[in-house]
């Protein structure tokens, strides 16, 4: 029988978020998001409020996601790899990972315009952030066929329409939208690792025999 | 049609053997994968995987590489830039044959 090819290339991308690790950094960098957001609405009026804000964002994105990214090659390297074997990735290049990273661009951009010109929008930035994040996820589940990724494309949207219509503040509202999706990747990650943990168990020492 | 045929002839008979159009296929996309890792995948036993990489790297289209992961003994297998040239042009001549049969 001849082997479906596109899926066997598709595999290997699949094998990273088999053990669910990636879902679980990934809701470290969000609850970061969530806690930032959180931390604004304690602090008293001012410049500070808005600093932090912009910056615990991109300090999350960029110090949370380095470290979490270093901590699922170590945690990967102790229970995965020893278990499935180990695979060294390449670095997307070229064409379409540009067009991913402009096409990204483009709806933060589109997203944070549209607010800037139209303050009346506001309230409706979780719903765009969550349908934005949805369509990233949905994204990722049809190049990937991983199923559980619908479903955290769906409740992102629901959350962020829902935390919309509840009509709280800027703030607030970021912090429950980014600790709900971040709840939501953390129970995803955790039933992938569960059932990755059960489904294998590590190889005996010296065992590889490769050719 | 002739041509057609021709082409179908013409694929690399190395890269067309189904064990290795799927080791090389999942070796396409990475950068290198261990030997457990393509024992898993491919659902082969130790001694066909074994076979079908010395056969692939005896083309000059895998690189293999031994050494340790800890104690642990690991061997690393990645496609060379003949094997990923080869296995695009099979790609491609498989896809112009299955289209032009309609």
């Amino acid at each position: 029988m001849a082997p479906d090819v596109e899926r066997a290339m598709r595999r290997p991308w699949q094998y990273w978020f088999e053990d669910g690790l990636a879902e679980l950094a990934l809701a470290a960098v969000f609850i970061t998001i969530a806690l930032a957001f959180y931390i604004e609405t304690l602090l008293p009026p001012g410049p500070l409020p808005s600093l932090v804000g912009m910056l615990g964002p991109l300090v999350a994105v960029l110090g949370v996601g380095r470290l979490a990214g270093w901590a699922v090659q170590r945690v990967k390297a102790r229970v995965t790899y020893p278990r499935t074997g180990y695979v060294a990735y390449r670095r997307e290049r070229g064409a379409g990972r540009r067009l991913q990273k402009a096409a990204l661009g483009a709806a933060v951009g589109a997203l944070v315009g549209t607010v800037a010109a139209l303050p009346a929008l506001r309230a409706w930035v979780p719903a765009a952030t969550g349908a934005i994040i949805g369509v990233a996820f949905l994204y990722g589940g049809y190049r990937l066929d991983l199923a559980r990724f619908y479903l955290v494309a769906a409740f992102s949207m629901a959350c962020g329409t829902l935390v919309s219509l509840a009509r709280l503040n800027d703030s607030l509202s970021g912090a429950i939208y980014f600790a709900a999706l971040s709840l939501a990747l953390a129970i995803s990650g955790a039933c992938a690792l569960a059932a990755y943990l059960r489904a294998t168990e590590p190889l005996a020492e010296a065992e590889d025999h490769g050719p | 049609m002739a041509h057609d045929l021709k082409e179908i002839a013409g694929v690399d008979r190395v890269i067309h053997e189904p064990a290795r159009t799927l080791i090389t296929a999942l070796l396409y996309t990475v950068e290198s994968a261990d030997f457990t890792y393509l024992l898993r995948e491919t659902g082969l036993t130790k001694g066909n995987l074994s076979a079908h990489l010395a056969r692939l790297e005896e083309a000059g289209y895998v690189k293999i590489e031994k050494g340790y992961r800890g104690k642990v003994p690991q061997t690393t297998c990645s496609l060379t830039e003949a094997g990923r040239a080869a296995f695009r042009r099979y790609r491609e001549q498989m896809k112009r044959a299955l289209d032009s049969m309609g």
